[in-house]
């Protein structure tokens, strides 16, 4: 008994430095396997806001960039109303029904680790739910994670575990987009079977089989396609249409038929 | 309550800070990542005991974590850091032992000795927090490389800060 205490009196440091480091380890492996915020994330109200007026200084010297981007949006949207107005057959009606969308800001952005999360300043009071599409710069940003009254953290794209199912125009219906964590401004587009043709330069929407994102929503375009040999797959990397290092404003898009969708899905047996 | 004390906790919550809402954005090249919060580490008292240190840097590194979404990964480096850091101390004492109450600041104990304390400890945290980050998909001498710019530019910056501050607080 004696010798027990001596020896825990001797490595008492070393002891805690197990005990504390064991303690992380937890945190570490609750949130990235059980996807549970256990402790603070930027979620947090007070932290939240603090990242949110560092931010808006920041975003000061990006306003110039940021007003021809409207600019260029407002434009691009006027063109396809003219359009509408000549022909409203083109007009897909459903999709533009099926979702609402709501408007958040960027407060906090990262592009440079494995599991990149944005802090948007909209949360559970605004409607936000878990595992909700957010979209924005002309595509697809990420999926809704952590959930707090006025904030919410979403996994962005470029976190290696998100998976947005894609499909390449008039070629490939089914295929998934996977970030490998390395290049913020490339993603890999995975599942393509090799009898299909594929070309630099093809341009990549999401098929909205997940229900998250609206159908038809760019993704980026193909920037290289090979095929190995005895690979059944294509490795094919896709350029973003998005620059998520300038990533300002979004929006959360609820579909409004999920519920009525998953509900079918239950009654699968 | 001590006028040190008080400043102590000025200086956690000063880098926490600038931690968090300035360098975490100040990424170079992709490779290069600056620490700065371990600075406030580095000058805690030389009688600091280790268990309340490495509580300290428990501390300092949630704090960390909870501004950049790492979830416990600044905590783990940081509490690793708290416990080699007496032993380093340890290895470096001059020959007439470290006198009482001496700051560890580079302004006092001269840069080379600042140095050899510092960069070791620098490049343990820094190749910790980015091997937990990488979780084993990266090439590690790829991790090993951002280790070593990271752990350079992180030196680089913490030392102007030391230095900065060190000439305030005399005047």
């Amino acid at each position: 008994m004696k010798s027990l205490l001596l020896f825990l009196q001797k490595y008492k440091a070393f002891i805690t430095l197990l005990l504390l480091e064991a303690f992380c380890a937890l945190l570490i492996v609750q949130n990235s396997h059980y996807h549970r915020a256990l402790f603070f994330n930027s979620s947090n109200a007070a932290i939240a806001s603090l990242l949110g007026v560092s931010n808006q200084v920041r975003n000061y010297f990006h306003l110039q960039e940021e007003n021809d981007k409207l600019a260029e949006e407002n434009a691009a949207l006027r063109n396809l109303m003219k359009n509408f107005s000549r022909n409203p057959a083109t007009f897909q009606y459903d999709s533009v029904r099926q979702f609402s969308y709501i408007r958040a800001r960027v407060i906090d952005n990262s592009v440079n680790k494995r599991h990149n999360l944005i802090t948007i300043n909209v949360g559970a009071r605004h409607g936000i739910k878990k595992d909700m599409g957010v979209i924005g710069g002309g595509g697809i940003v990420g999926k809704t994670r952590y959930i707090s009254d006025n904030f919410t953290l979403v996994t962005s794209l470029l976190h290696t575990e998100t998976m947005v199912p894609a499909l390449i125009k008039d070629k490939v219906n089914i295929a998934t987009v996977q970030w490998r964590g390395d290049d913020p401004d490339y993603v890999d587009l995975l599942y393509v079977p090799r009898h299909y043709h594929i070309m630099p330069g093809d341009s990549v929407f999401t098929s909205g089989y997940s229900g998250i994102f609206p159908p038809y929503l760019p993704i980026g375009t193909v920037a290289s396609a090979t095929l190995r040999t005895d690979a059944q797959f294509y490795d094919i990397k896709v350029k973003l249409v998005n620059d998520f290092r300038r990533l300002t404003h979004v929006e959360v898009t609820r579909n409004l038929e999920l519920p009525e969708i998953d509900s079918l899905k239950t009654q699968v047996p | 309550m001590n006028r040190t004390i008080v400043m102590q906790i000025v200086a956690f919550f000063a880098y926490l800070l600038a931690q968090a809402l300035v360098f975490n954005k100040a990424v170079l090249f992709g490779t290069a990542y600056p620490y700065i919060y371990p600075g406030f580490l580095l000058v805690l008292p030389i009688d600091l005991a280790t268990i309340p240190g490495m509580l300290l840097g428990l501390a300092m590194g949630l704090g960390v974590d909870a501004f950049s979404n790492t979830f416990g990964i600044h905590a783990a480096a940081s509490v690793a850091f708290m416990f080699l850091r007496p032993y380093v101390l340890n290895m470096l004492t001059p020959s007439r032992g470290y006198q009482e109450g001496t700051a560890l600041q580079p302004a006092n104990l001269g840069l080379g000795w600042f140095m050899s304390y510092a960069l070791p400890l620098l490049f343990v945290h820094h190749l910790l927090v980015l091997a937990i980050e990488a979780g084993g998909s990266e090439v590690f001498w790829f991790v090993l490389l951002k280790a070593f710019f990271s752990t350079l530019y992180s030196f680089v910056l913490i030392t102007l800060v030391l230095y900065l501050f060190a000439n305030r607080s005399k005047k």
